[in-house]
């Protein structure tokens, strides 16, 4: 039983509750499906112990209301599902210090509350109300692979285009979702249901960046009017676009969750769709998907002929109308020299990226500040193909471009941007610990494990991999001169990484084992006997294909 | 001077003076339903279209799933307008309804309106109607400033001229708001076609559509108990570009489909046939509203389309007082059941009748045959012209396929009722009809007069009735 997992989440809170009988806890989550389950299996095992068990959802209730239902629930346990949206509001729009006022009254509560919260609003949640955050007597973390399985090499990182995340409400995602309930529940035809409100409601989501929210979505509307996708081609008689958008729109959520093989499903039949009918803009996206959920499931050949056809599409349609369709060639071109890539391609690979960042060039100067971004990665990555081919004057000259661009922007939006800009000044610092100049590349290092430590002290499952990637580097630049402090680095590596190494150890192998072999060398150069207890559990897990 | 925002109300004639006021050539609105709505025409189309619509939104609002997008589709005259009126003059409506109205041709530019327009319009019109009914319900609408600081951040793109000016950034009031409000509908009724070249389009839609759903939040969260319903009017006026009607509802049709609104728009007939699969609305959410006939198949006098029409009429006039018998049955005729044109002859003809008694006191002070064949010649003479092709018109069909078609179609060729282009002009002209049972078609009696100008050298043609049958 691994730590985060259901099993162990389920085992800890009913211990703890059943020891207590009366307090506050706060669980974060990060998949709406986990958390179901996790409660589903609670409430079984509170039952088996005579407790009664309550859910309170406050998504329609006022605040008093919220305190009211609290205060006033006869049960043993109260799973208090997202307080946030009633602290904060649906749009972040309220002070929630008003809470403070009632925190004795919440307390009072003569049983166990079990608090649910994604962790951004966790974080939100301590900072802004301390005085309640301290009532939570026992923390505990659900956690699922939806954000693990971003990076898999210690080497030089490429990056994916950011995810298309406009400013909507997750309101109207709820509004939808209810409505198709009611009107699954009034037994209306399940294709239409799906079309008109269910999937709405998960774009609308997705869109709010509330992919828990998504997957709640689709599993409370499965359940009551059957799978997405049978539904939607029943409710197709002839091939029909908006069928399409909409199966193409479930494969996104499966994407977003790391289930490529059912996002890739939905994703075909949406590509048949639009072939049929011939609509060459949404051909070129679903094709565009389908490469990308290849190249994760393993089958680049595949993936790749997905990537070239996208390719072909998007630059006829950029042809006839350049202005609409160079971004999204842009993007396919990037993502074909990826492909490429993938298959050792070197040389392809690089033209590819070229001609990408020679796109993004051509719209950012058009487009100033839609298209930097885009830009930026574009870059970093071409960097990547010319360090791959041993062009290292080039690439570094790319790569702190990137650096250039992403500082830039990250300064206006640190929220968004420093990430990107942690990663492309890893990548800056690798280049120059390649060229020989390890003192410039040893600030840049830091600078990067300083940035990833500030992200993962925020987001540990986001961002650990990535910290540990930035104090891989760090060992490295350090590894000719100062082993000793490469091997202190690559120590904290593995012993960051070893807990999500050993829930995900197929995800993580590659990076875990380049770390390993990294510090076994530093430890040997400094005459020291590697740590076999750190070393252990790395040994121990089961050996997948890489290790 | 500021115009009056609508004309006079409707007073019933009992002398040749008092035509104008009785047959304004405009929609009744809801204060003049009781006395001179007339469900005569409704009757005698027989299908129930206004209960029809009502049974279907009441329904939908009480449902609370899916949303009502439909639309109504008929001929300039045959009352949409009015029957929107009553519909939303309708107890069941008002309460399960907030209505926020979008007039095509007071809201927008009608030559340049964009589907972006379109949608700040809707913004614009919902902070208002969610405001005023909080109002009558006695509560506050606190999300309006942030809905308008919202709206604000937005305008850049689309109102470059707009962003200058003071009032603009004057917002923290209540007034402030309104100054926003006010010169944003200003602006979308007098720039039209909001600048944003094709990269831009469809994020600055997307955006668009994302205020819009804020706000719709903001109104769900204040007025839980209401839907939404937005009527959008006029959009079916000859004023319009096809290519715009176009861009709204087949290009962008996602855009007003995807929106958690109830929609019931009016759109030209042709149109709704043109672009029939394309259009987001359900097919059984089209109700179309048929032309009243005047002749029947075989060119006779449809009496109950006529009696129909005379029942209306009498709802607003003594005819006795005002018509002389002859002259009431030519307009009946020259109107072809298009109620706009029956007024607008009404109107001229009794103008021409007031002028022959101001000018011989001893004439007859009723509208005589004479005073309807001088109108109804000058109607003819309008009506030819528009039955061809301007220089720029996007309706490139040759008369003689026009021509062709309308005879077809007169003398009851069935292969002539397949809609083809030539079809769609000329409902296009209200120069084909198109009434309910059977769906038939027929020729407009003004065209009937045409047809035989245009084939009185043609052996093969053979006038059956149906014409104006003037005496000169």
């Amino acid at each position: 039983m691994t730590r985060g997992s259901i099993p162990w989440v389920v085992r800890s809170v009913r211990d703890w509750s059943l020891s207590v009988k009366q307090g506050t806890a706060l669980v974060t989550y990060r998949s709406g499906g986990a958390r179901e389950e996790a409660i589903r299996q609670l409430t079984a095992e509170f039952e088996h112990n005579a407790w009664r068990s309550e859910t309170l959802t406050c998504g329609g209730c006022t605040a008093r209301e919220f305190v009211d239902r609290i205060s006033k629930s006869g049960a043993d346990v109260l799973f208090v599902l997202d307080p946030d949206r009633v602290l904060f509001g649906e749009n972040n729009e309220l002070s929630p210090f008003w809470i403070s006022f009632q925190r004795e009254t919440i307390v009072e509560h003569p049983g166990v509350q079990i608090w649910w919260m994604l962790p951004n609003a966790a974080i939100r949640f301590g900072r802004q109300l301390p005085d309640v955050s301290r009532f939570f007597l026992f923390r505990e973390e659900l956690t699922d692979e939806e954000e693990i399985r971003r990076g898999v090499s210690a080497d030089l990182e490429i990056q994916l285009p950011r995810r298309e995340i406009v400013a909507e409400d997750a309101g109207r995602g709820r509004d939808l979702l209810a409505r198709a309930l009611r009107a699954a529940g009034s037994k209306a035809d399940a294709g239409r249901v799906w079309l008109e409100l269910g999937v709405p409601a998960i774009d609308a989501f997705l869109r709010a960046g509330q992919t828990g929210l998504a997957v709640d979505a689709l599993t409370k509307l499965a359940a009551a009017a059957g799978p997405p996708v049978e539904a939607l081609k029943g409710a197709m008689t002839t091939p029909d676009a908006r069928v399409g958008g909409a199966l193409l729109t479930v494969g996104r959520l499966f994407h977003e969750i790391g289930r490529w093989e059912e996002a890739l499903a939905p994703t075909e039949e949406a590509v048949r769709v639009f072939r049929r009918l011939g609509f060459l803009p949404q051909l070129g996206t679903s094709v565009n998907n389908t490469a990308k959920m290849l190249s994760y499931l393993g089958r680049p050949e595949e993936a790749l002929a997905q990537a070239e056809e996208a390719v072909r599409i998007r630059r006829r349609l950029a042809e006839e109308h350049p202005d609409a369709f160079l971004p999204a060639l842009a993007m396919s071109v990037n993502n074909l020299a990826s492909r490429l890539s993938d298959l050792g391609r070197q040389e392809e690979a690089l033209a590819q990226a070229e001609e990408s960042v020679r796109i993004y060039r051509q719209l950012a100067e058009g487009h100033r500040n839609a298209f930097v971004p885009d830009l930026a990665m574009s870059v970093n990555n071409l960097a990547k193909m010319l360090s791959d081919l041993g062009r290292r004057e080039e690439a570094l000259v790319q790569a702190e471009e990137s650096v250039r661009i992403y500082r830039r922007l990250a300064e206006e939006r640190p929220d968004a941007f420093l990430p990107d800009l942690a990663m492309s000044v890893n990548n800056l610092a690798k280049m120059l610990s390649d060229l020989g100049r390890r003192e410039d590349a040893l600030v840049q290092a830091e600078e990067s494990v300083r940035i990833r430590r500030q992200l993962a002290g925020e987001r540990p499952d986001a961002f650990l991999p990535d910290l540990a990637r930035s104090l891989a580097v760090r060992g490295s630049v350090l590894a000719e001169d100062q082993p000793d402090l490469a091997m202190y680095s690559f120590s904290e590596a593995i012993r960051l990484l070893t807990p999500i190494f050993s829930r995900y150890p197929q995800a993580l192998a590659r990076l875990m084992r380049e770390i390993r072999e990294d510090y076994v060398k530093a430890a040997e150069a400094s005459g020291v006997e590697p740590d076999a207890t750190l070393l252990a559990p790395i040994t121990a897990a089961k050996p997948g294909p890489i290790l | 001077m500021a115009r009056p925002s609508f004309p006079p109300l409707v007073e019933r004639a009992t002398d040749v003076a008092g035509i104008p006021k009785a047959f304004r050539p405009r929609p009744l609105r809801a204060e003049e339903m009781d006395a001179f709505y007339s469900d005569a025409l409704n009757r005698r189309r027989a299908n129930y279209l206004l209960r029809r619509i009502k049974d279907a939104l009441v329904q939908f609002a009480d449902e609370r799933a899916f949303f009502f997008q439909g639309i109504l589709y008929g001929n300039r005259g045959v009352g949409k307008s009015t029957e929107i009126n009553r519909l939303l003059d309708n107890g069941d409506i008002k309460s399960r309804f907030v209505i926020v109205r979008l007039d095509a041709l007071n809201d927008l530019n009608p030559q340049s309106f964009s589907v972006a327009d379109v949608l700040l319009l809707l913004i614009v019109k919902l902070i208002t109607r969610c405001e005023e009914k909080c109002r009558e319900l006695g509560r506050a609408f606190q999300e309006a400033g942030t809905m308008v600081r919202d709206l604000q951040q937005l305008l850049a793109p689309f109102f470059p001229d707009l962003q200058s000016k003071d009032q603009l950034t004057r917002t923290t009031g209540g007034s402030g708001e309104l100054n926003v409000l006010t010169l944003l509908k200003i602006g979308i009724r007098v720039e039209g076609q909001r600048k944003a070249d094709s990269v831009a389009a469809r994020e600055a839609l997307t955006e668009l559509s994302a205020v819009l759903e804020r706000q719709i939040s903001a109104a769900k969260d204040r007025l839980p108990e209401y839907e939404l319903l937005v009527i959008g009017e006029n959009f079916d006026k000859e004023q319009i570009p096809q290519s715009l009607l176009f861009e709204t509802f087949v290009q962008y049709s996602s855009v007003l489909r995807d929106l958690r609104l109830h929609l019931l728009f009016t759109l030209p007939v042709p149109f709704v046939y043109a672009f029939g699969e394309q259009l987001a609305f359900r097919r059984e959410s089209r109700y179309p509203v048929y032309d009243v006939p005047i002749f029947n198949e075989k060119h006779q006098r449809d009496a109950g389309g006529c009696e129909a029409l005379i029942e209306l009429l009498e709802k607003r006039a003594d005819l006795n007082a005002i018509f002389a018998p002859e002259a009431l049955e030519l307009l009946l005729r020259a109107s072809g059941g298009d109620l706009y044109r029956l007024f607008a002859t009404i109107i001229n003809a009794g103008q021409l009748a007031r002028y022959r008694c101001e000018d011989d006191p001893s004439s007859e002070r009723r509208v005589l045959q004479p005073d309807v064949e001088t109108a109804v010649l000058e109607q003819l003479g309008i009506f030819r012209n528009e039955m061809g092709t301007a220089l720029s018109d996007p309706d490139d069909t040759p008369w003689s396929e026009k021509l062709q078609k309308l005879r077809a179609i007169y003398e009851g060729s069935p292969a002539a009722s397949v809609p083809d282009k030539a079809l769609y002009q000329l409902l296009r002209r209200r120069a084909v009809l198109f009434f309910n049972g059977r769906g038939r078609y027929g020729v407009h009696p003004l065209a009937v007069e045409i047809l035989r100008e245009q084939l009185a050298r043609d052996p093969t043609f053979v006038y059956r009735g149906g014409g104006l049958e003037l005496n000169r």
